[in-house]
Parts: C-alpha cells; structure tokens; sequence
C-alpha cells in the first residue's frame, strides 16, 4: 500500500493510542504523522497528569464538615423527608395537630369532670405556684409533687391490654430515678419519635389518637 | 438505672417484643457507630428519614473528591472551599431526587461539574499564591528545575482554564479524577462518543494553547 492510499487513523483510534489502550499498532508503525500525532498528544496528556495541586491542612477537613453542618442546620429542618415521602405530612401533621389537641383538652379539663372511663393524664396547672393555670411544667423534674397526677391510679379508657400495660409500668416507674438517668423526654423527641415510625405505626398511632378525639367529644358533648 | 429497668420490663413484655433500654448519649453513640457501616444509598434513605447524622457521613466521605475537584475548576484554596459546601447544601437540598440510578459519587459530581462551571463563567479563575503551590521537598530538588516545573504547571491550568466548558470538565474528571470515558459521559448527560471527541480536542487545544509558551522559553 503507497502512503498517498493509507488511510490516517480515526480521532477515536488516535485516542486510543494516546491513552494507550488498544489501536492499529501496525499503522502508527508505518505511519509517521500518526505516530507524530499521538506522540504529541501523549506528551499533553502526561505534562497536565504532572500538574499537582496542594493538599489542605488536616485540619482542613475537620473545619470544612463543622462548615457543612452548620450551613445545613440552618435550612428547614424537614425538608427532605417531605419531599420524599409526600404522603407522610399529611399525617405527620394530623399527628402532631391530635396530640397539641388532646393536650389542651385534658390540661383544661375541670377536675373529675370526666367519667370514669376518661383517664386524666398530665398535670394540674390551676393554682400553681409561678406557673400560668394549665400550663405544662418544663420537665418531670420541674413539676412540684402535688401537681403530678399518679399514672398508676388511671383507669383505662378502653379495655386496651396495651393501655393496661403503659399505666401498670408508668405507676412503677420512679420518675427521679428517671430524671437521674436522663431517660426523660426532650424538646424534639415526639418529632423524632415520629420519623423513625414505619408507615403501618404511624397509621396505628393515628388510628389511636382518632379513637381518642372521638370519645373525647362524645364525653364532652 | 437502664440496666433495673430493662430487668423490670423484660418479664413483662409479650414474648415477640424486643425491649433494651439504653441511655440517651449512649444511643446516639451506638446510632452513629452502626451508621457507619451503612452503605451510600441507607445513608441516603437515613438522611431522608431526617437523619442529618447520615450526611454528615456523606460529606465526609466524599468531601477530598468534591474539593479537589473544586479545586481544579478555580485554582485556589477559598473558592474550592466555598464550592465544596455550596455542592453539598445544594445536594442535601435535592437529596430527595437521588434516584440511586448512579453511584452517589458520580450525582456529585454531576452537581458538582455544574456549579463549577457556573462559577467560573462568571469569575476567571484566579493565579493562585506562591505559598499555596505544591510544597515540595526543596532540598531533593534543584531550585532552579523547580521553578521551572512551577512556571509550566501554571501554564497548564492557566491553558486548562481557556478551554471550553465541556472540554475543561472532561480534562478534569479524566486526568485528575481518572473517570472512564462512560463515567464522564454519566456526569455530564453526554455520549461516550461525545466524551471522547470532547477529550481529543482539548488535548489538541492545550497543545495548541501552550505552543507560544514554548515558543518564547526557546
């Protein structure tokens, strides 16, 4: 074959041969500008792989992950999970809105007003010392000993074998043991509590908080 | 206290519950150590269920490649930095789109390529400092073949930063990130074929680019 009738290799197979993976060895062979090419180009490739760039402190890294969360700390907290599960706000909210009810409802509920069958849990704000009537102390550990209602005296609303069992073990608990121990709730630990529920708990937790308001307003009514 | 209660539920519990009563500092160690055996797309299903501790672990396993890659774009320290976290807020903003489809690596990189590009259409990459160069070894090295090699690299980036955007970013995950030609093709929504003739010409644009260079050390 006379030179003038070779084909050049393609930009493709010069590429190739560049990057030295596979490519017509046995043209780059018979072919100068080819070879000259690829020569060239190899020589770019090799000079800008050389370039180094310098390597930040190690405490660097340390500073730039603080960066990081602080900057992802300041955006809204739930966004995410909302986004991702858009079925899930609905009944977050829903939720959250039965819980902040029910707990109106009971602090402002007069003393044995309720039947029977409507247990009261929480606290008596009236006549409380410093504190707003109907207001919730800020923990267990803030609550003076005559506004705490003894959990083990309640009656269950319903005959909930779940509900036995919560109260029976919340009137043996030492609450100042407890309180020692850390093991109380904390701002954020219903919201947290919450997103860590499968779907089917949540649907159970909603169904229950449901039930209640129901009977709540029938009580009431 | 935890150990008394976990003894006192443990009798009373139906047969198929699970009770462990675990101190609060204690369960959050306890969270994070198993997070760390996580793969990238749990951290990812954490983080969405509003684990922020999960990309915590994210950034800090990709944080290095995400710099540096930073760092290529605009040549200096501060702004790779300041990039580096918008790419993460920006990725903790759009976790939710993260359809594991790709590796989380290369979804960075993608975010990443963007708001590189981005930035340096609006501001030319700054020369960086004497002091920021590469620290080597001087007493290994003559002083004088140093300040050459130093002179050249500059020339390099400075040639790397006049190619075309497309260019620019394939050079960069190829030679520095040592992605395949797919990999690019990935980051940047191209073909391989694309990718590849992208690559072909930036080389043969920066032999061009740095033609006079040499030229004149001549």
């Amino acid at each position: 074959m006379t030179r003038e009738a070779m084909k050049h290799l393609s930009n493709d197979d010069l590429l190739a041969a560049v990057e030295d993976e596979t490519s017509d060895v046995e043209h780059l062979e018979v072919c100068d500008a080819c070879r000259a090419r690829v020569e060239e180009l190899r020589g770019m490739l090799s000079e800008a792989r050389g370039v180094e760039m310098p390597e930040p402190s190690p405490l660097f890294w340390g500073h730039f992950s603080e960066r990081v969360r602080v900057s992802i700390a300041e955006e809204p907290r739930t966004q995410p999970p909302l986004s991702r599960w858009g079925w899930a706000w609905p009944a977050g909210v829903l939720a959250a809105l039965a819980v902040v009810i029910i707990a109106v409802a009971i602090a402002r509920a007069p003393n044995g007003s309720a039947g029977p069958e409507s247990a009261t849990v929480g606290f008596r704000g009236a006549g409380a010392p410093g504190s707003f009537p109907g207001s919730f102390p800020r923990s267990l550990n803030d609550a003076p000993e005559s506004e705490l209602t003894s959990l083990a005296s309640l009656t269950p609303p319903v005959d909930d074998p779940s509900w036995v069992f919560m109260t029976d073990l919340a009137g043996d608990l030492d609450w100042e043991d407890a309180g020692a121990a850390g093991l109380v709730a904390r701002p954020g630990s219903a919201e947290r509590a919450l997103n860590n529920l499968s779907a089917a708990e949540r649907e159970a937790v909603l169904d229950v908080l449901r039930q209640e308001l129901r009977d709540r307003t029938t009580s009431s009514l | 206290m935890a150990a008394r209660l976990s003894q006192a539920l443990a009798g009373r519990v139906r047969p198929d519950w699970t009770v462990s009563v675990v101190q609060p500092d204690q369960a959050a160690e306890t969270e994070r150590a198993s997070m760390t055996d996580l793969d990238e797309r749990q951290l990812v299903a954490a983080c969405l269920a509003g684990r922020r501790d999960a990309f915590d672990l994210i950034v800090e396993r990709h944080r290095r490649t995400v710099y540096q890659l930073c760092y290529r774009f605009v040549g200096n320290h501060e702004d790779a930095s300041d990039l580096a976290q918008d790419i993460f807020l920006r990725a903790y903003r759009g976790l939710e789109r993260f359809r594991g489809q790709s590796a989380l690596g290369t979804w960075l990189y993608r975010i990443g390529v963007n708001v590189c590009l981005n930035r340096v259409s609006v501001k030319r990459p700054l020369t960086e400092p004497i002091e920021a160069r590469p620290h080597l070894d001087e007493r290994a090295v003559d002083p004088a073949t140093e300040l050459l090699r130093s002179e050249r690299a500059a020339q390099v980036r400075s040639a790397i930063a006049k190619l075309p955007r497309k260019q620019r970013a394939t050079v960069i995950l190829r030679v520095y990130h040592e992605l395949s030609h797919e990999e690019i093709a990935g980051v940047l929504g191209n073909s391989v074929g694309a990718v590849k003739a992208n690559f072909f010409h930036a080389l043969g644009n920066l032999r061009n680019l740095l033609k006079p260079a040499e030229a004149a050390k001549k």
